[in-house]
């Protein structure tokens, strides 16, 4: 691991974020309410994109956890490295602040998130469906683990 | 007696059969329904394929187009609603008209002629130009957004070919001081036309190619980005129709290209076969020339074509004048 | 006079010989392109979903339908993040196998992006060239794993099947015929005045832009961007092959075009250094083949046909979250997969390069003329399957 990577490390352990460094991979779990400042943190040290966006739906947890896969193209010595950034949400009735405006590399993956687990962007500019009808499913989330697949059985 | 004799002077009358025969409706027919099956089977031998097989087996599926005519036929022709049914419906016969008339005032041989006129060539530009207008109206008729942008296309590619295709052949008229055709193939004797003015030939047969949609030119009706272009609402015999049309026009430019560059009827050695098969020989030729470009160039763009028409061809077609002036002054 | 009534909109729909399974809502003024708005999600077939009710060996055959040109890499990212969370590395053997399969599989995949560029460009004999080459790509295939397309070929812990008898002097001729005809298509094609009119110049994408939207691929290598996770991750047999990664500066839809070549020469070099190291040793992990009864065992080493254990069909698989990525023929792609320990994942998700691409219809399709729009669309090799999922 070079030493860029170790500097990214130390500061953000040095503002007591939860850092941790498995497998080739940096993790930092983060609260709701110092999300937006770590990112500008990351981007300052070079992070400029985002690989992707999921969201995992614990229903027994009454949560939502969501996690930013980042990477870096213009720092050559972070191309190897891979950061997620995780955080979790309440179920009820989640929400986000958008980083459309510093990534537009995330513009489509919050659009989808959007739709398939209704978690709200705030400050995305056009949240709307992307792979689904709007018509049928506008308040139907089918990520979401209540949504059950139809099955069809077959007559023998 | 009288009747019968009088029905059979009109028949054996050599205007009629130039109409009917030769150059006119029936070896039209015949050339274009030969000249798409060796373009199917051209195209697919260059692209490791078989092209047209079933229909006559044994001769390579030379009766295909036949095939694929009598499906037209038979096919129930549509109206959509929401075109403006007559002109919609109009299109098509008036395009194949208008495609085969210049061919009234071309020759096949020395008396096989439709109407013999000492302004020729004048007559045969005046006659071509108007087919365009057709297409952009069909391109309106048609009610649908690709086929406007089709029909402006074409508007389009008119302004682009039709000024270096009338001085090419004024180039020629001015090598040989006549606008006849006849006159100009018998002036050919011993040196053809391709031969004196070679540039002329190639401003000519681009021409001829950006004027019936040939590829590298084939911007009207370009299928990867408008469809069909002004065609894309015709199905069964009015598609049948337009398809030929722009075949029919290649024809009739072939010949011309024939019987003012390559010589007509003449040959350098005395064969004893009619004249007007070795002039359709020479056009067959000609043709499968032009249509063989399908197999080798992608299309260009239209703003392309209009900078290659205006900027590299009109010096040339201008280039060709001068030198026919030239070689006039030297006294050919 | 408000600029709502100069422009026109067309829809580049569905039913259109040369948009694909998708639609491109386009603004057009005369003809230049204003606005350009894309609506996917035509074949959007839940594979997520679906994938969470489904064992873990069922998801193989179905993760790799998504993108037909390129099964190998979708099978090879799954299972790659399958046994991270199972804590097994395959034998070096399977990791050759691996590589072998994942390169002849992106010569074809980059064949039917350049094929169907051609077409739209109007050289339909690159179409037809381009597919006839794929042809030799595909009998390489089934001489090795059976299928012509998809392969289900890697599974946990090693690959299905060993070479058979003769492949490498088969594969060796087969890459000269196919180099002789390469050559051909470079005169007709790639070379072509009127392709070079048509493509330089067109949709450029400078090397900041790249970076920022966030692009993959040979996208992001003709922009300048020397970024290819063979090199940077290594995975499978690549820490141990010699090969070139393909850059170039001008960013436009012909350096795209020849990046892909380009890479196609590359994939050639591996494929005859693989064949050339092929390491001996099995083909399964020891793990399940221990697990074989010893007639089957035997059977397995004889014949190099692999016979799955009864695990397969009920594996629970420790609780964790397991990242594999690869580099696919259309870029770079993310499998990330999380299970609770059941014997079915709790959550997939897939992060395909075709949907991280997408970033770039509105961006490049602006102030275009109508006919740039197939040049410069099928320049960036998107497949809608791959990014509806």
């Amino acid at each position: 691991m070079s030493e860029l990577i170790d500097k990214l490390v130390n500061e953000l352990r040095s503002k007591n974020y939860n850092v941790s460094r498995e497998k080739g991979r940096i993790k930092v779990k983060v609260a709701l309410e110092n999300f937006v400042e770590v990112v500008k943190k990351l981007k300052n040290m070079g992070i400029d994109h985002v690989k992707s966006l999921t969201a995992i739906d614990y229903p027994s947890e009454g949560r939502i956890k969501v996690n930013y896969i980042l990477g870096s193209y213009s720092t050559k010595e972070l191309y190897e490295t891979i950061i997620i950034v995780s955080l979790d949400l309440s179920r009820d009735s989640p929400s986000l602040p958008s980083l459309a405006k510093m990534f537009p590399s995330i513009i489509y993956q919050e659009r989808e998130c959007y739709e398939m687990l209704g978690i709200e962007f705030k400050g995305h500019d056009d949240l709307r469906h992307l792979l689904l009808s709007s018509e049928d499913f506008t308040d139907v989330h089918p990520l979401r683990k209540e949504f059950k697949i139809e099955e069809e059985g077959i007559m023998a | 007696m009288n009747i019968l004799s009088q029905i059979l002077e009109i028949i054996l009358n050599r205007s009629v059969i130039a109409a009917v025969i030769v150059p006119g409706v029936l070896t039209a027919l015949v050339l274009v329904i030969l000249i798409i099956w060796v373009e199917r089977k051209i195209a697919a031998r260059v692209q490791m394929r078989i092209g047209p097989l079933y229909v006559t087996r044994r001769l390579g599926g030379i009766l295909q187009l036949v095939a694929d005519a009598i499906r037209f036929l038979v096919s129930e022709p549509i109206v959509p609603a929401t075109t403006d049914k007559l002109f919609y419906v109009m299109m098509p016969i008036l395009l194949l008209l208008l495609s085969l008339l210049p061919v009234a005032v071309v020759p096949a041989s020395q008396s096989l002629i439709v109407i013999k006129t000492e302004y020729g060539l004048l007559a045969f530009i005046a006659l071509a130009a108007i087919t365009p207008m057709v297409i952009m109206l069909a391109g309106w008729a048609s009610n649908n957004k690709f086929s406007y942008i089709g029909g402006l296309r074409e508007g389009f590619m008119l302004l682009s070919y039709e000024v270096y295709l009338f001085m090419s052949l004024l180039a020629i008229a001015i090598l040989y001081g006549t606008l006849d055709f006849i006159r100009i193939i018998n002036s050919q004797e011993g040196f053809w036309g391709i031969l004196l003015n070679p540039i002329a030939a190639l401003s000519f047969f681009i021409a001829m190619l950006t004027s019936t949609s040939r590829f590298p030119f084939e911007i009207p009706d370009a299928e990867s980005e408008i469809v069909m272009g002004p065609f894309t609402e015709y199905n069964s015999i009015m598609y049948g129709l337009v398809m030929g049309a722009n075949y029919f026009r290649l024809y009739v430019l072939s010949l011309v290209f024939t019987d003012v560059f390559l010589g007509g009827w003449l040959l350098p050695f005395k064969i004893p076969i009619p004249n007007f098969v070795i002039t359709i020989a020479k056009t067959f030729i000609v043709m499968i020339v032009a249509v063989f470009l399908r197999a080798v160039y992608p299309r260009y763009r239209i703003d392309q074509a209009l900078v290659i028409g205006w900027e590299k061809l009109f010096p040339l077609a201008s280039l060709s004048v001068l030198i026919s002036v030239l070689l006039k002054g030297v006294g050919i | 006079m408000s600029s709502k009534e100069k422009t026109i909109t067309i829809f580049y729909g569905p039913q259109h010989p040369a948009s694909g399974h998708m639609r491109i809502i386009l603004e057009v003024d005369g003809d230049v392109v204003i606005k350009a708005d894309p609506d996917i999600g035509y074949v959007h077939r839940g594979i997520e979903k679906l994938a969470e009710h489904k064992t873990y060996f069922q998801v193989i055959p179905m993760v790799e339908r998504q993108c037909l040109p390129d099964a190998a890499h979708h099978n090879l990212a799954y299972v790659l993040a399958l046994e991270e969370l199972l804590g097994i590395e395959a034998p070096e053997r399977a990791q050759y196998l691996r590589t072998l399969l994942a390169e002849i599989n992106r010569i074809a995949s980059h064949l039917y992006g350049m094929g169907l560029h051609g077409v739209s460009i109007g050289s339909s004999t690159a179409y037809m060239w381009c597919f006839g080459l794929r042809e030799y790509m595909l009998i390489l295939a089934e001489k090795l794993t059976g299928a012509r397309i998809t392969y289900s070929y890697i599974i946990p812990g090693g690959v299905r099947r060993d070479i058979p008898q003769g492949f490498s002097q088969d594969v060796e001729r087969y890459l000269r015929l196919f180099e002789r005809k390469m050559r051909d298509l470079d005169k007709l094609f790639i070379s072509n005045p009127v392709t070079k009119a048509r493509l330089e110049g067109v949709g450029v994408l400078p090397k900041e832009e790249a970076i920022k939207l966030g692009v993959v691929g040979p996208v992001l290598r003709a922009s300048g961007v020397e970024y290819d996770v063979r090199r940077v991750r290594p995975y499978a047999a690549y820490p141990w092959i010699d090969f070139e990664i393909a850059v170039k500066k001008e960013g436009d839809s012909y350096a795209r075009l020849l990046v892909r070549v380009k890479e196609i020469e590359e994939s050639i070099k591996i494929i005859r250094q693989v064949l050339k190291d092929l390491p001996d040793g099995s083909i399964l992990h020891e793990r399940y083949m221990k697990l074989l009864p010893p007639r089957l065992k035997e059977y397995v080493t004889n014949t190099g046909l692999v016979k799955f254990p009864g695990v397969f069909a009920t594996m629970k698989v420790p609780k964790g979250e397991g990242i594999g990525s690869v580099e696919a023929g259309r870029g770079e792609l993310i499998y990330h997969l999380i299970s609770n320990g059941e014997s079915k994942p709790y959550r997939l998700k897939i992060s395909t390069p075709s949907f991280r691409n997408l970033i770039l219809f509105s961006h490049l399709i602006k102030d275009v003329k109508v006919a740039d729009v197939p040049a410069i669309y099928l320049s960036l090799d998107y497949f809608p399957p791959e990014a509806d999922r």
